[in-house]
């Protein structure tokens, strides 16, 4: 029996489509995929983001046991922000992608739902300094608002101003009279924010969010993998299927390469230095909308690389993806071949974002 | 000292200099303008005397202009420069300045970075500096200007500063 | 490898290379050039460059590439593969190597 998502019934209200994913009961689609991209990109897409790992590290050793841990920088980590980094194993491989939020006297580790159970357990054996690790993740309830109007907002809830909230900045507000955390992140590329709302209050806050912004429309998960795709944002499930490392990733930024401790460190620093041998590098698909019956990648006859993320995508107009090349093709401007049901079809490497997203050109802050 | 044809020419008085900036007393540090191409240079002066404010504490038996405010005086001669672009603008085009809208509706310059800043001789009363600013690139609402500060012949600051303009 | 994708890859190579050169020495990133992935977003959630870094970049882009940048649209600087892509397109090959 999967566990229901506080605002459930507001979801299966809009006729939304349930899976299990990981244990809990997600809505996966409401009025339709291509619906829903269209108002995320165009208008203020909301869903359901409860199943969200959170986990609460509180005690003196609590920053320390987190950038001993993470790959990126905690112990520069201001209060009242986000730092969205990487969890990797001993030899360099990613567990998990996680955001550290720092809310003074606690730390709130955020994950996807699947990866919750290894980022305790590394927290857990990492925590020789005895801080309080807590799993807080069926006590809030997680919205998500997203599109190049969700900026209005954080304003119509909570009379803030979009200015006064940074990227990966977050704060507290009341809103239908709950204790809310109020981040300003995004996972498509466009303005977004995230509610972090005490399980009781959830519903309450959901009427409130989609009565004052009546425009926002409710969407479902699955809509967010092609989202994704197009600016590029990282995707554990899709980027990273058989252990490769965040190096051949591209997600060097996600780690602080000057700090002398976190887990896996040896094993990238020796990566680094060694140099890559296949990098993940985007590509559009020189046709119109076909599928792939073969992941592998051809320079003529030689397979070169590997397909791991794809899907058509309207605004591009394009099939698009993602694949690991040998490190010698990893870069833009490469001309390169896939195999559908069709026979051969040209691929042509090119640089990320797929597409140029509304919120990119409203300048506001 | 002003060159010959540096002195004959006041294209913008202090009551206009007053105008057209957002600061007002104590804190205008341009006196008057003698040269300017609205959007990409000028060139103006600030007389500092013996009875400036801020020489009071600055200090007491020794007064001695503190580099910071050579660095607004500059940063305000920039300002000019793009304020005189915004008003010509205004007018439709051409290179005259109205003056009369008020001062909290005039886009705000601030400082975002002192990107280099040399200060190569002290500044004391008596002298005239003459400060030039130049625009140089611009990305988005952020502008780099070139800027130096002369008494007579002689340089005595020059630096980097970019602003940002906004409301 | 044929020679034209050969003589792309080069380029990019070359030109990554170089920008981030400019991106660690103008903006005193305390980063080495291979920790730079060349399609990170430089501003926002990736690098998380700010609007002044922005313009200290630009202009050190067109010293070392001896080019102007037209800077109304932000897309050419998103990244170092935009950015090469940029300079790929509009850099006289003579002039900018022969520094």
């Amino acid at each position: 029996m999967s566990t229901m998502s506080p605002l459930h019934e507001r979801f299966a209200a809009q006729g939304a489509v349930f899976e299990d994913r990981n244990g809990y009961d997600i809505a996966v689609r409401t009025i339709g995929n291509k619906e829903e991209a269209d108002a995320i990109r165009n208008g203020i897409g909301v869903w359901d983001a409860s199943d969200l790992g959170k986990i609460m590290v509180r005690g003196g050793a609590a920053r320390e046991l987190l950038d001993r841990t993470l790959t990126g920088d905690i112990e520069g980590l201001y209060e009242n922000a986000i730092r969205y980094t990487l969890l990797l194993d001993e030899d360099g491989r990613i567990v998990a992608d996680v955001q550290v939020y720092n809310n003074f006297d606690e730390f709130m580790v955020t994950c996807s739902a699947g990866s919750k159970a290894r980022v305790l357990k590394a927290l857990e054996a990492n925590n020789s300094g005895g801080a309080e690790i807590t799993d807080a993740s069926d006590k809030q309830a997680v919205i998500c608002i997203e599109g190049p109007k969700a900026w209005q907002v954080p304003q119509k809830l909570a009379g803030l101003d979009v200015r006064s909230l940074r990227l990966l900045t977050f704060t507290e507000c009341e809103i239908s009279g709950a204790k809310v955390l109020l981040a300003r992140i995004g996972y498509c590329g466009e303005y977004g924010y995230t509610l972090f709302v005490p399980r009781e209050a959830a519903l309450a806050v959901l009427d409130t969010v989609l009565e004052r912004a009546p425009e926002a429309v409710p969407c479902g998960r699955d809509v967010q993998d092609l989202l994704r795709l197009e600016v590029r944002s990282f995707n554990l499930e899709k980027d990273i299927p058989n252990g490769e490392s965040p190096l051949q990733a591209g997600l060097h930024w996600m780690i602080h390469f000057r700090k002398s401790e976190f887990v896996g460190r040896e094993a990238i620093m020796r990566e680094k230095q060694l140099g890559v041998t296949q990098k993940l590098v985007a590509f559009e698909v020189l046709a119109e909308n076909s599928q792939f019956s073969s992941s592998d990648i051809r320079d003529g006859a030689d397979v070169i690389g590997r397909i791991v993320n794809f899907a058509y995508s309207e605004r591009r107009g394009r099939p698009i993806g993602l694949a690991y090349l040998a490190e010698a093709y990893g870069w833009p401007g490469v001309d390169l071949l896939i195999h559908s049901e069709n026979g051969e079809i040209p691929i042509h490497t090119v640089s990320a974002p797929f597409i140029h997203t509304e919120s990119n050109r409203i300048q506001i802050s | 000292m002003l060159t010959q044809a540096e002195s004959k020419a006041t294209v913008l008085s202090a009551v206009q200099i007053a105008e057209l900036l957002p600061h007002a007393a104590p804190f205008v540090l341009v006196d008057r303008v003698i040269e300017l191409e609205p959007g990409k240079r000028g060139k103006g002066l600030k007389n500092i005397t013996a009875n400036d404010v801020f020489l009071r504490g600055h200090f007491p038996g020794r007064p001695i202009m503190p580099g910071v405010l050579i660095v607004e005086a500059c940063g305000q001669m920039a300002a000019l420069v793009c304020a005189a672009e915004d008003a010509a603008r205004k007018n439709g085009g051409g290179d005259t300045i109205a003056p009369g809208s008020g001062k909290s509706e005039r886009p705000i310059e601030v400082l975002a970075m002192i990107e280099r800043f040399k200060f190569l001789r002290m500044v004391s009363p008596g002298d005239q500096l003459i400060l030039e600013a130049e625009v140089g690139k611009r990305v988005q609402q952020m502008v780099r200007f070139t800027v130096s500060a002369r008494v007579g012949t002689e340089r005595v600051a020059e630096g980097v500063l970019l602003a940002m303009r906004g409301e | 490898m044929k020679s034209g994708t050969q003589a792309v890859v080069q380029q990019h190579r070359e030109f990554s290379e170089r920008i981030k050169n400019v991106l660690i020495d103008r903006l005193e990133l305390n980063l080495e050039p291979d920790e730079i992935a060349e399609d990170a977003p430089l501003f926002g959630m990736g690098l998380g460059l700010d609007s002044i870094d922005a313009l200290v970049l630009i202009v050190g882009i067109e010293d070392e590439f001896n080019i102007t940048v037209d800077t109304s649209s932000h897309n050419i600087y998103r990244s170092v593969n935009t950015l090469t892509e940029f300079l790929i397109a509009n850099v006289d090959q003579k002039e900018a190597t022969a520094q």
